[in-house]
């Protein structure tokens, strides 16, 4: 179990921040957080091979007791759920990812209109 | 209920097949755990702190619910091990028994039939010709074998074994049908729910989950917690433990293991959220008038340990919640494991689980914390709600009802408390400060007279807004009288309380029955008894008093008011005072500001 929570330094890019004209919003924490969701659902792939695997021999083998029924479709339940927050996971991903567009083109439009004033180089993506 | 499994099948099971379906359990747990720890710690944190606006917000709140979802796979993925992992261990138990009949039925050369009878040879010598006893069949259904025992003819000396081996093979079965009904029924109860939302309903199904396989597995996990065991044993104890058992511990036991004084605090923080989420769902349900005050205290808990650290702020850890008594929570600021100094401040009279105590009395800890890292980093702060405090339904008077029994029950978990600390500190010599307020500086007086040496691993003790100390000397505190610091507004009624015995003359009876005891200070002047015995403020008491601010009086200024007892933490109101605590704490305390006896 991992234990530690809540702990860390807050994961902000350096060097981003420092243009007076920019939104609050930078899309780094938004690509960002839709790569972690995109990781995320990689993450719970194995897990339908995992428990395939670890039940292989009980099929086979202690496939008399009652306990077996019920656990096949105690897996089922599991892997439903489980698959649904892997959907979950790719749907914010792409969510994610449509708002850092968004808040890219915002910032863009914004920033052009402060081009004048207020040149941000370094700021392009 | 009919089960039915043959002795054969018994035989045949293969109970490492069950096992490793449990790991498989294990695994997803696992993933799941990480993934909850990854949406906290990078997807969460880089949303919640730099973004604002209604899309960074939506995308939070689902973030936040998978991590919740996940949470909930976590729990109920562990429990499905540990409920294979048992059903594993209690088959074999069964098989044991079997295989020791069916070898001793090979040794006697008798023979075990599919319905579990037993067939035994001829053997001894009739009583009448000497000629061999027939064999015969034994059976533990109920049915003679073939020659019944009586008066007139001697047994057969196999009939008595053959029977006992029947008795064993058919018992082993039959208990093992039991066995796989029961685990049965409990596999079918953890099944998951559709979707991705995790309801308070659900968590209230999920600790029902976590009893029912604690109960069956009781025999499984049976290297039993030592919770009679000194907390430095139970950090061995877990020291000693394999990954995989831990995990399971923390499965089905978070309640105790995260309450459990001497294991580390990063553990007990993680089954404490997840105890968190169990009480939450537990107390959802309920409509009592405690229920109800207490899942007030355990949200805005659970509220704060969701938010996002501030900037220099020390992170939040859980070391202990549960609804026993008055509610137990017990949250420290910084790591106390890894910090060289830790405070614990005790609170006193009113305390209990509940939102007062949760917003206002972890401030106090709080506080102390972001004082004591200003002296030196290396600092953490608890605040230890860890006891049943005395409650005021009555004014002060509650104070005599309550009389010393609270703080002497509330000393002995404050040792042990302080003893874990102590055991699993990383530090070659921690500093630990005790800090009683108010009531809670009664029961640190007591803590520390119950066992000789003071409080276990204490070096230095507060006092602060106190009714007395149950001493009448510092020096009996058992940290050395230079280690006794105490702060006493001079507006605090609490620490003007008269003693008893002025009390017995019927002064006392109400919040503001003290007013009543400035009439009879009048008649007693000079007299330094409070309520617990003498006033630690005094010189005779000889304790260092530091400065606090006087506090507010209750009549223009003037007087003693409840208000003056609330204030020793607050930098905004009692500067001077949350400033000497800090010292103390952060162990200089040859920087406070010392203040004249009373």
């Amino acid at each position: 179990m991992t234990a530690m929570r809540g702990q860390g330094e807050p994961a902000v890019p350096p060097g981003r921040g420092d243009c007076g004209q920019r939104l609050k919003h930078s899309d780094g924490p938004w690509l960002r957080a839709a790569g972690g969701a995109e990781g995320l659902a990689a993450h719970l792939g194995p897990v339908r091979h995992e428990l395939a695997a670890a039940h292989e021999g009980l099929l086979a083998g202690a496939g008399r007791l009652t306990a077996l029924a019920e656990l096949a479709a105690v897996r089922e339940s599991w892997e439903r759920r489980i698959q649904a927050a892997q959907g979950e996971c790719g749907s914010l991903a792409a969510k994610l990812r449509a708002v850092a567009r968004t808040q890219g083109a915002t910032n863009e439009a914004v920033r052009s209109s402060f081009t004048a004033m207020t040149p941000c180089g370094g700021d392009e993506r | 209920m009919t089960p039915t499994l043959t002795w054969a099948q018994l035989r045949d099971l293969n109970c490492a097949e069950l096992e490793g379906a449990a790991d498989g359990w294990g695994k997803s747990s696992n993933r799941a755990d990480a993934a909850r720890d990854r949406i906290e710690q990078q997807l969460l944190t880089g949303l919640r702190d730099t973004q604002e606006g209604e899309a960074a917000q939506a995308a939070v709140a689902r973030l936040r619910q998978l991590g919740r979802n996940f949470q909930y796979v976590y729990t109920e993925c562990g429990l499905l091990r540990t409920t294979l992992n048992s059903l594993s261990h209690e088959m074999k138990t069964q098989q044991r028994v079997l295989r020791e009949a069916l070898d001793d039925a090979v040794a006697l050369k008798f023979t075990v039939h599919a319905d579990g009878s037993v067939t035994y040879p001829a053997a001894g010598e009739g009583l009448i010709d000497g000629a061999p006893l027939r064999g015969g069949t034994a059976s533990s259904t109920g049915s003679p074998g073939l020659v019944p025992p009586s008066g007139l003819v001697a047994p057969n000396p196999h009939a008595a074994k053959a029977q006992d081996i029947a008795d064993r093979v058919t018992g082993a079965a039959r208990a093992a049908a039991e066995i796989d009904w029961r685990y049965a029924g409990i596999l079918r109860r953890l099944k998951a729910e559709e979707g991705l939302k995790v309801p308070d309903s659900t968590w209230k199904d999920a600790a029902g989950d976590a009893a029912e396989v604690r109960d069956a597995a009781g025999a499984y996990l049976k290297d039993a917690i030592p919770r009679d065991a000194s907390p430095a044993e139970r950090r061995d104890w877990w020291a000693g433990l394999t990954q995989e058992q831990r995990e399971e511990y923390l499965a089905v036991y978070p309640d105790q293991i995260g309450n459990l004084d001497g294991i580390p605090a990063l553990v007990r923080d993680a089954a404490n959220r997840d105890n968190l989420r169990l009480l939450i769902g537990e107390l959802e349900g309920r409509d009592d008038e405690k229920s109800i005050t207490q899942l007030a205290g355990l949200r805005e808990i659970d509220r704060q340990l969701g938010a996002a650290v501030k900037p220099g702020e020390p992170p939040m850890f859980l070391l202990g919640v549960s609804d026993e008594g008055n509610g137990r929570a017990i949250v420290s600021y910084g790591n106390p494991d890894t910090a060289k100094n830790v405070s614990t401040y005790v609170p006193g009279l009113n305390t209990s689980l509940d939102e007062d105590f949760a917003k206002n009395d972890l401030k106090r800890a709080l506080d102390t914390a972001k004082g004591s890292r200003y002296h030196d980093p290396s600092s953490a702060a608890v605040a230890w709600l860890g006891y049943d405090a005395p409650q005021a339904v009555d004014g002060f008077s509650s104070l005599s009802v309550a009389g010393d029994g609270r703080a002497v029950e509330g000393g002995k978990r404050l040792s042990e408390f302080t003893a874990g600390l102590s055991a699993t500190n990383e530090n070659e010599d921690p500093h630990l400060t005790a800090i009683g307020h108010s009531y809670g500086s009664r029961t640190v007086g007591a803590a520390a007279t119950q066992q000789g040496g003071g409080i276990p691993g204490i070096d230095d003790i507060v006092l602060v807004g106190s009714p007395g100390v149950g001493v009448d000397h510092a020096e009996d505190l058992g940290v050395g009288k230079e280690h006794v610091f105490v702060g006493a507004a001079e507006n605090d009624v609490v620490t003007v309380l008269p003693s008893k015995q002025q009390a017995a003359a019927g002064a006392v009876g109400s919040w503001f029955g003290p007013l009543l005891y400035v009439a009879g200070d009048v008649a007693d002047q000079g007299d330094d008894d409070l309520w617990f015995g003498k006033d630690p403020a005094s010189e005779s008491f000889g304790a260092k008093r530091f400065r606090v601010d006087d506090g507010p009086g209750l009549v223009g200024d003037f007087g003693p008011s409840i208000a003056a007892h609330s204030q020793y933490f607050d930098p905004k109101r009692d500067a001077v005072s949350a400033h000497n605590i800090s010292l103390i704490s952060a162990g200089r305390s040859e920087k406070i500001n010392t203040q004249e006896y009373r």
